[in-house]
């Protein structure tokens, strides 16, 4: 439940949780909770730049960071098991019938759907607040801005490219620094309200104190909110999240069974971009010849598709008992699933030379001397060698586009890859190896490295 | 019980007699392999297969299976854009793994039957299913119209792109006048020899506000054109006559006025090279759609001599011609003085040939 029982999730499951940390919910998507630990957020803000780049939220109880460094140093820990593990098994579960919603989390009134739901315990984000590096980090924050801002409007506009640069980046820091730096603006100007309410609180009168006691509490629950709000506003996000993807689902070990367990995979992705009001678009779908589905891939864009489905990617499991199982046997068969960002024309330029379109017409004269129905088109990237193709529709512009596109994806996630290997190879070759075993695992320490 | 078989026999060779006579049709049966796919034709009962119980995928491999042996081009490709028009998909790869193994109906049986017999008549799929895909749109198609090749996209995303670089063009230079970036947002298009009216209706699709004109020699292309135009809600857009580019030159330049760009997939083939082509291209398609004289240049010079008495100033021809026609057409032009057209650019398409010209009127 958003807003309970988060302080000590030791005590809603009975077994004595050693590590006894506050966890903080800053996240519901679709209800799913993304916890962060506040001893954790406390450290990542003392030091400076927050380095956790990605938060994994996962199935069942666990808490884990993607960041490889700060995975050796943050204890694993156990929580609530949240209602609904992730979102494919939140949807399974809806589309069966017999469902019933569990007690509704309450979002504050006037929060916007799609905003994270950010209601935390009052004493969590106090503590929080009491930290004085955290303090201190959100005034370096609003001090950048202000510079940002003020060098902004003093530059004057110059025909060097290099300048050019300068400003696009400060302007892109500003614009990331704009929700914080507003946010923090109202509560200081709360603040300084609930001052005078105190004050009023002091008065004789017995109905301008009932007043100012009732405006005191609305004040304190603003303030609350708007806490919480920047703390969920310092978790940058990540670059790729409102990105549209490409989604590939590939059956794995299992034969027979496996394929069949890919095309329901397919299907419930299907069913799931319609619940999100997404588009789902069909790249390629690969039949095989005893039913079921060998290779499919398909296109989803919409609002921060990429930001909820980013988690799906990896080897899916099943056991059960396969149809084509004469004797009850339970068998395991796996299933892949690639979710690759695709970037916008800004992120990635293809030069049209590094192309080689391969298409059945390229033999003989072609064009009125030849009537063929096979438009399947195959680009080929000459110098990193990938290749898309692509065989769905009729018109040949079109089976180009749809390769491109896949292209494109596959690129882009290749060059993702390689920045996230460097980055991590550099923390890796930074840290001394000792701290890696270290007992207590929340100790502050210095190892983060930008 | 042997009255069974008699009535069985008696169905099983109704349907053999009107095969055979097919098989005797082809020039290349002969002897063994005569035989041999007459045998073969022996054992496509259509009863049996009407009655039988198949489902989608089965009925391609069958249906595969047959047009391999009988020598038809592209045999799994053919099937499985029949089966999957009867079954209401564009493509196999657009139905759903349920559609597909589901059993057919006996209509459905019925229709597949009837359309893959056309086709092994050599009929091109196209006439076959009576639609195909072209850009954005779908293009009911009729024999002996001409059907729309892959090659024609590329000419009509060349116009767009073309236009659009004009309009940026002519949106920069400061003496353009209101009338010059009104004519780039909505231009007036004539196509000569629309055949189903591809070109010109993709045009119409993408310049929402522009106007069209498309001429055609026979009268079956420009009523198929019409129909396209209704289906697409385009007709009160574009014009489609039926002229001849040749003979009715003075009625042409009189009707169409003044158009921004003039737009063609005229008849290139070398007359020589016209009894090579594929069976399904010389029976079923229109000799007049593809034939274009000795050096397959007959209607493109009228087309370029018609040129500039219809086009504004600075318009366009965009033609899509043969790749030895790009250095013929230019040889001609410097030889025929008097005619204000040069020469702009020869585009390739994606298999790297040159097969696009660009000529501006000066």
């Amino acid at each position: 439940e958003v807003g309970a029982a988060w302080d000590r999730p030791g005590q809603s499951t009975g077994a004595s949780d050693p590590y006894a940390e506050h966890y903080l919910c800053v996240e519901e998507v679709d209800r799913v909770r993304l916890y962060i630990s506040s001893a954790a957020l406390v450290r990542l803000t003392g030091d400076g730049q927050p380095c956790v780049r990605n938060m994994l939220f996962v199935c069942r109880t666990l808490l884990i960071t993607v960041n490889a460094t700060v995975r050796q140093t943050l204890r694993l820990s156990c929580l609530v098991k949240p209602a609904f593990p992730c979102p494919r098994r939140c949807f399974c579960q809806i589309a069966q019938p017999g469902f019933r919603w569990p007690p509704s989390a309450i979002l504050l009134a006037g929060t916007p759907k799609h905003v994270r739901a950010y209601v935390a315990s009052t004493e969590v984000v106090e503590r929080l607040f009491a930290q004085s590096s955290l303090q201190d980090y959100l005034r370096k924050l609003e001090q950048e801005y202000e510079e940002s801002v003020q060098r902004l409007n003093s530059t004057e506009p110059s025909p060097g490219e290099v300048e050019g640069e300068r400003t696009r980046l400060l302007r892109r820091r500003v614009t990331e620094l704009d929700p914080v730096v507003m946010e923090l603006q109202q509560l200081r100007l709360k603040m300084q309200e609930l001052q005078d309410i105190e004050t009023l609180l002091k008065d004789e009168d017995i109905d301008l104190k009932r007043l100012a006691e009732s405006e005191e509490s609305s004040c304190l629950e603003t303030i609350h909110t708007l806490k919480s709000k920047i703390i969920s506003l310092l978790i940058p996000p990540e670059e790729a999240d409102n990105n549209d993807l490409i989604l590939e689902v590939t059956a794995g070990v299992g034969g027979q069974e496996a394929m069949l367990f890919t095309a329901e995979m397919f299907e419930m992705y299907q069913n799931y971009a319609s619940y999100k009001h997404w588009q789902f678009e069909v790249l390629e779908y690969c039949h095989s010849d005893l039913g079921g589905l060998r290779h499919a891939v398909a296109s989803v864009s919409g609002p921060e598709t990429y930001k909820h489905m980013k988690y799906e990617g990896g080897v899916h499991r099943v056991q059960r008992i396969p149809k084509t199982e004469k004797q009850g046997r339970t068998h395991t068969s796996t299933m892949t699933v690639a979710i690759l960002p695709q970037p916008t024309e800004i992120d990635m330029t293809i030069n049209s030379k590094d192309l080689r379109i391969e298409t059945k017409r390229a033999s003989g004269a072609g064009g009125q001397h030849v009537n063929t129905t096979d438009s399947a088109v195959r680009i080929l990237h000459i110098p990193t060698g990938v290749a898309a193709e692509c065989q769905q529709e009729r018109s040949q512009l079109k089976n180009r586009e749809k390769a491109m596109q896949m292209l494109r994806a596959k690129l882009y996630s290749m060059k993702l890859e390689e920045q996230t290997n460097k980055r991590q190879y550099a923390r890796k070759i930074q840290v001394p190896l000792a701290l890696f075993s270290t007992p207590s695992g929340f100790s502050p320490c210095s190892c983060y490295v930008s | 019980m042997w009255w069974k078989v008699f009535s069985a026999c008696r169905v099983y060779l109704a349907p053999c007699f009107r095969v055979k006579s097919h098989y005797h049709c082809r020039s290349e049966d002969t002897g063994f392999l005569g035989a041999v796919a007459f045998l073969n034709a022996l054992s496509r009962n259509p009863c049996r297969f009407i009655h039988d119980k198949m489902t989608g995928i089965n009925c391609v491999t069958y249906w595969q299976k047959i047009f391999e042996e009988n020598g038809i081009s592209e045999p799994q490709q053919s099937s499985e854009h029949i089966i999957s028009h009867v079954l209401g998909g564009k493509t196999i790869h657009n139905l759903t793994e349920e559609a597909l193994s589901r059993s057919l109906t006996t209509e459905q049986k019925q229709m597949i039957w009837n359309l893959c017999s056309k086709r092994l008549h050599h009929m091109p799929v196209q006439y076959v299913i009576e639609e195909w895909d072209f850009c954005a749109l779908t293009l009911k198609i009729k024999p002996p119209v001409f059907i729309p090749r892959p090659e024609t996209e590329e000419l009509v995303s060349l116009v767009v792109s073309e236009l659009a670089e004009e309009e940026d063009v002519l949106f920069s230079v400061e003496n353009a006048g209101w009338q010059n970036s009104h004519r780039a947002a909505r231009p007036l298009f004539l196509e000569i020899g629309c055949g189903s009216g591809a070109i010109v209706l993709s045009l119409l699709h993408f310049f929402k506000q522009s106007y069209a004109v498309a001429v055609d020699k026979s009268a079956e292309a420009v009523n198929l054109t019409r129909q396209n135009a209704e289906r697409l809600c385009v007709q009160h857009r574009l014009q489609a006559l039926q002229l001849n580019v040749i003979s009715d030159f003075q009625k042409l330049t009189r009707i169409c006025g003044s158009v921004d760009v003039i737009v063609s997939n005229p008849p290139y083939v070398f007359h020589e090279d016209m009894s090579g082509l594929m069976p399904e291209i010389l029976r079923y398609e229109d000799c007049d759609a593809l034939d274009g004289g000795t050096d397959g240049l007959k209607i493109i010079k009228a087309i370029l001599q018609l040129a500039p008495t219809v086009l504004k100033d600075r318009g366009k021809v965009f033609l899509e011609v043969d790749p030895r026609h790009p250095e013929m057409i230019q040889n001609w032009l410097q030889a025929c003085t008097g005619l204000q057209l040069t020469y702009r650019a020869t585009h390739r398409d994606i298999c790297g040939k040159l097969r696009f010209c660009e000529l501006q009127r000066s």
